[in-house]
């Protein structure tokens, strides 16, 4: 049976949030900015979480509330998927940022890079050269 | 018709207090345990089914016990 997004009381609105669209954070964050609007009571249940929201001012539009909170938790939910993807060009920035403020950071982190890469070729080198060591001896014995 | 008693749902009223009945996959103890440490003269931890962690609030105020909560909501996204 499908249930009702919303159920009104007296004193509350019942909000029944699909755990696979919305995450516990995203929750949590939409709770946050309703501090001053609203009472917030979570619970979880089978695959969805209940929000009860209790009006902080009377003759609140319990409805409305419910809505307003809806937007809120599309807003967060689009936040951080945001951040998720964005989260390696955010890195990257941020380096940048880093570094020009102290150029010598570049210039330490280039010249690492470059030893990485010597050392690199050095082992590939020593690699081949066993290799061509280890068949002519093989011939040999034949 | 007499009313169904609702017995899931997660705030009680009693006598002289309120019960609440907070979902472990949700709440996080060691904010709860803040909050309680903080408002040790009148909330309580109780023990509870598995999954849940209980609560008693000595007060006969729902509001008390609704701004507790909004509190707990604070913790977590602070």
């Amino acid at each position: 049976m499908k249930k009702e997004h919303f159920q009104i009381t007296k004193d509350y609105i019942q909000l029944n949030v699909d755990s696979k669209v919305y995450s516990k954070e995203t929750i949590f964050a939409a709770g946050y900015v309703f501090l001053d609007k609203a009472y917030i009571l979570l619970d979880s249940d089978k695959g969805h979480f209940n929000v009860y929201l209790y009006p902080q001012h009377k003759n609140s539009d319990l409805k409305k509330l419910a809505l307003d909170f809806s937007n809120e938790l599309m807003n967060y939910s689009h936040y951080f998927s945001r951040a998720k993807n964005n989260a390696e060009a955010i890195k990257a920035i941020m380096q940048r940022a880093l570094f020009s403020v102290a150029p010598s950071l570049v210039q330490e982190a280039e010249e690492k890079e470059i030893q990485d890469l010597i050392k690199e070729l050095e082992e590939e080198e020593k690699n081949e050269k066993e290799k061509k060591q280890l068949v002519p001896a093989k011939k040999r014995k034949r | 018709m007499k009313k169904k008693k609702n017995s899931s749902f997660p705030l009680r009223k009693e006598k002289d207090s309120f019960i609440l009945r907070l979902n472990k996959k949700l709440y996080n103890s060691d904010f709860l345990s803040k909050a309680i440490s903080e408002d040790r003269g009148w909330v309580k931890e109780i023990p509870a089914a598995d999954g849940y962690f209980s609560i008693k609030c000595y007060t006969l105020k729902i509001e008390d016990v609704l701004r507790w909560l909004n509190y707990l909501i604070y913790l977590h996204k602070v």
